[in-house]
């Protein structure tokens, strides 16, 4: 997850506009500068989609891990109501499960349009 | 303030340059190496930074705001926030721009933007500012009205600009002298008078 989080912020830092960084050099921008008010900002909507993809992956595969792995979290809990036939916890556990990752998305797209305000049709 | 722009060559390696991309680069060789020749500026008045550009494309950052976009250069100066702030005010009020503060670039249209990246380049106060083809991304019609303001603009901030363009009417309309560049992938760019007065 980590990695597709680091792959996109290098993609993202590497499609800093040519341009941009020229106009920033024109105004006297430094390195650091460039850096910090160019190639950032440029970078900022790939890292918050890389974020949200990997979130997805992550509880994913947090919850794979908890059934194969661990004897306790959601994981565990809807694998063990399943073999024993326990279909409402069953359902408790998918329920949750739902809503957690319908949590993580709407709280990543509040926080990419908080981050992302120029971002058009946000 | 004088710009001497002597035997520049600009030579490409990747496609045949047209005369005004070398130009274009030549003049500004403050931001590009360039192959031979030289531009100097005689005697710049100390104090300032010397030049500002403005870009064909605009380059304006979509991440900040008209304001923002506007005290770039200032921020770069290290010019303090509310100081800033008050002058990128005054030359968003001069350029037209008023109202329209905390609009992003992509919420505004192609003269719009244009006015933004020249009010951010004129809230440098350069001793020179450079324009690259800076109307040709527009339509006829707010071209026309983007010279006349420029010239209007030019007659209140009063400063050297160098400006590159295709258009020989515009060149003759806006400027007090004007050079032709004319040379291909191999020779050497010659100026040569458009306009013999001042020349």
């Amino acid at each position: 997850m980590e990695r597709i989080w680091s792959l996109n912020t290098y993609t993202g830092v590497r499609q800093a506009d040519p341009l941009l960084i020229r106009a920033a050099v024109s105004f006297g921008a430094g390195r650091l500068s460039v850096i910090r008010k160019v190639v950032l900002p440029s970078a900022l909507p790939m890292i918050v989609a890389g974020l949200r993809l990997a979130a997805g992956t992550a509880l994913l595969l947090l919850v794979a891990a908890e059934m194969i792995a661990v004897e306790s979290g959601v994981g565990f809990l809807v694998l063990h109501a399943g073999n024993i036939m326990a279909t409402t916890k069953l359902m408790v556990g998918i329920v949750v499960l739902s809503l957690l990752g319908v949590l993580s998305h709407w709280g990543l797209g509040r926080l990419e349009r908080a981050l992302i305000p120029w971002r058009a049709g946000t | 303030m004088r710009i001497v722009i002597d035997r520049v060559a600009k030579t490409y390696v990747d496609h045949q340059g047209h005369a005004v991309d070398a130009l274009r680069d030549v003049s500004f060789s403050v931001l590009l190496p360039v192959s031979s020749g030289e531009v100097t500026f005689e005697s710049p008045p100390p104090g300032r930074p010397l030049t500002a550009m403005v870009f064909q494309e605009f380059a304006l950052f979509p991440w900040r705001t008209v304001q923002g976009n506007v005290e770039f250069g200032l921020d770069e100066l290290g010019m303090a926030v509310a100081e800033r702030g008050r002058k990128a005010r005054a030359l968003i009020e001069m350029t037209g721009l008023a109202g329209f503060e905390a609009r992003y670039p992509h919420q505004l249209s192609g003269g719009m933007r244009q006015r933004v990246a020249i009010a951010r380049a004129l809230a440098v106060d350069s001793a020179a500012l450079l324009m690259d083809e800076p109307f040709s991304a527009l339509d006829a019609q707010t071209r026309q009205l983007m010279q006349d303001e420029l010239l209007a603009l030019w007659e209140q901030a009063r400063t050297t600009i160098l400006y590159v363009t295709h258009d020989i009417q515009e060149a003759v309309y806006m400027a007090d002298t004007s050079r032709r560049w004319s040379g291909s992938g191999r020779s050497t760019p010659t100026p040569a008078c458009v306009r013999p007065t001042r020349c």
